[in-house]
């Protein structure tokens, strides 16, 4: 395994400087993970597209086992299609296989022929620009599973037909190891639409780019220029000296996550009898040399994740 | 394997993990009482850093209090230290308590006849080998309140899920760790079923799986017999049959194809899992508050 842990990293939001927030463009809403008819969904590839669509969505990715579903062949109504496969393949520790969701595949693909996960991985980003790793819980992969294999961009720390499948949609442990350890990795929150019970409309990456345009929100996803969301919005994060600012819709707590085992900040102590008044913004003390995240949880238990930050000292 | 739900005897509400004024709690035994009390709790367990809180001396206004410890142990994979709570001590801890050893902890209160659980493997940023490396424990905070409140890192249900996949069957205990700096209380707690209200059979009741955890709702009622499992329970917003294999389970909201799916359960059949087949329920109310049983083996048919 390579020592070079940063190799995947060096476009990632580390510094203040490379805050989503901070940069210009405007705001895109999408969902990265769906199948439909092409793959084991019950929508046809038109019927997910206006679903969305009708849902106000600025851009979609449909991602079928292991086949191209070709945006050319669907009317995208103003969305932006992202063409994009979950393939399949690997071993993690108790045998079950890795599914990675490649985006920007541009041609017909097959079912992975691997003979590792590293291989799987490997053959995977020969077919895209942006990999991720769907499901962790759901899949029973863990930290060392994850770490065992590197080339991807990103996991999902919220899937939700997962969760509202089996309850096993969140996977924010496995991401804070994997920062813990150094490996700094990107999040995403998705549907993974199957359409087979109600699994649309429960996670969603907001994208920060200068213009809705294809090539425009690969790069802004590429460089960590979004935040995940099952509900609420965060408008802005802010450094300043020992703080950090946030603001955001109304939630009932905001919290500075730190990959530090014990450490960490909310700003949810408002327990006291009654009810809590919810927050629409924060200052959290700052943290130096350690990675951290921005992570807001709304009263119906709904949140939102910044990607990793780390200020230097 | 017997749940609670098919035994005979009462529902006592308790709070496992509290520190007082004898170490860094901010309130002194006689108050953690009360406030417990106000709270409609029909237990308390002591458990001060490092050091054994007795209940002499104390108005326990109708609750049985009693007493326990959390030890702190070096040699996490990330550098840090266990936090092992045992629950049920009579007496000091051994002066030849070996705490540079989380293994040797864990055997000694084990020994002392307490019951023995991982504090918050979240919060202490546990991993897979942490949790597998250490033997003879009852079972992991599934919830820690005070650390959910703190830092958001108070949910260990994935950790014990990694448990459960590698069978090791432990138990999950939902706590606050108050320590009253703000109203760091009733926000996680055990329901134990017993026959008796004392601390040998609470305690007894702890070490066998004879208790559910919450953070929020109540488990009335659940059966399970060779075809269905039915339960009911406060108003939740999902009900989740969870079995420690990848990708299987069973839900609520496979009864949804539209929104608004959010109306609130209060009964449910779901299909029993295979005969043999272990499993878990975790419901969830409308607030994103959970309740947890602990495993239960389909194919036993409940016995009144």
């Amino acid at each position: 395994m390579s020592a070079d842990n940063q190799t995947h990293a060096t476009n990632m939001p580390l510094l203040p400087e490379r805050n989503p927030f901070a940069e210009p463009g405007e705001w895109f809403k999408g969902n990265l993970h769906l199948h439909t008819t092409n793959s084991d969904g019950d929508y046809s590839p038109q019927a997910t597209v206006d679903l969305y669509a009708q849902e106000g969505y600025d851009f979609l990715a449909i991602t079928d086992h292991n086949r191209l579903t070709d945006p050319e062949d669907v009317d995208g109504h103003g969305m932006v299609l992202l063409p994009g496969v979950e393939f399949d393949g690997g071993r993690g520790e108790l045998g079950q296989t890795y599914h990675m969701v490649a985006l920007g595949v541009q041609h017909e693909v097959q079912r992975l022929d691997a003979a590792t996960s590293q291989e799987a991985l490997d053959q995977t980003r020969s077919h895209s620009e942006i990999v991720f790793l769907a499901h962790p819980y759901w899949s029973s992969l863990t930290a060392e599973d994850l770490m065992a294999v590197e080339g991807y961009d990103g996991i999902e720390v919220f899937n939700t037909t997962c969760e509202r499948g089996i309850g096993r949609g969140h996977s924010e442990p496995q991401w804070d190891n994997l920062l813990t350890k150094g490996r700094l990795t990107m999040a995403m929150a998705v549907d993974d639409a199957h359409f087979h019970y109600w699994d649309t409309l429960g996670g969603w990456v907001w994208v920060k780019a200068p213009r809705l345009e294809y090539r425009g929100l690969m790069d802004s996803i590429k460089r960590g220029f979004f935040y995940a969301s099952s509900g609420p919005e965060i408008n802005n994060v802010v450094f300043a000296d020992d703080t950090v600012h946030v603001e955001c819709s109304p939630v009932a707590s905001v919290a500075l996550v730190v990959a530090s085992p014990g450490k960490g900040w909310t700003t949810d102590r408002l327990r006291d009898g009654g009810d809590r008044p919810l927050i629409t913004e924060a200052n959290l003390p700052s943290v130096h040399d350690l990675i951290f995240r921005i992570e807001v949880t709304d009263e119906r238990g709904n949140r939102a994740w910044t990607n990793p930050y780390k200020i230097k000292s | 394997m017997k749940h609670p739900w098919s035994m005979s005897g009462e529902w006592l509400k308790g709070a496992l993990h509290v520190h007082t004024t004898e170490s860094d709690g901010r309130r002194t035994p006689q108050e953690v009482v009360d406030a417990y009390k106000d709270c409609g709790y029909d237990f308390v367990v002591f458990t001060d850093h490092n050091k054994v809180t007795g209940a002499e001396g104390l108005e326990t206004r109708g609750m049985v209090v009693f007493s326990g410890v959390e030890v702190s142990c070096q040699g996490t994979e990330f550098g840090s230290s266990f936090h092992l709570v045992a629950v049920g001590l009579d007496g000091p801890l051994p002066e030849d308590l070996d705490r540079d050893s989380a293994q040797a902890t864990i055997d000694c209160l084990r020994n002392l006849g307490a019951v023995v659980f991982i504090a918050h493997p979240y919060w202490s940023l546990l991993t897979l080998g942490d949790l597998m490396g250490l033997h003879n424990y009852h079972g992991i905070e599934v919830l820690n309140a005070g650390c959910e409140w703190e830092t958001r890192h108070g949910d260990s249900s994935q950790h014990w899920s990694w448990l459960m996949e590698r069978d090791r069957e432990v138990f999950a205990y939902a706590v606050d760790d108050s320590h009253w700096g703000f109203a760091d209380f009733a926000g996680g707690w055990v329901m134990v079923r017993t026959g008796e209200r004392s601390s040998v059979a609470i305690v007894k009741a702890l070490a066998s799986g004879g208790f559910y955890s919450s953070g929020g709702p109540t488990i009335e009622e659940l059966r399970v017999d060779s075809e269905t499992v039915y339960l009911r329970c406060s108003p939740v917003a999902a009900v989740y049959l969870i079995m420690p294999r990848a990708g299987r389970g069973w839900t609520s909201h496979r009864l949804c194809k539209q929104p608004p799916c959010e109306r609130e359960l209060i009964e449910l059949e779901m299909p029993a899992p295979p005969e043999g087949q272990c499993f878990r329920i975790e419901v969830v109310d409308g607030q994103g508050r959970k309740a947890w049983t602990n495993a239960i083996r389909a194919g036993e048919v409940d016995v009144r």
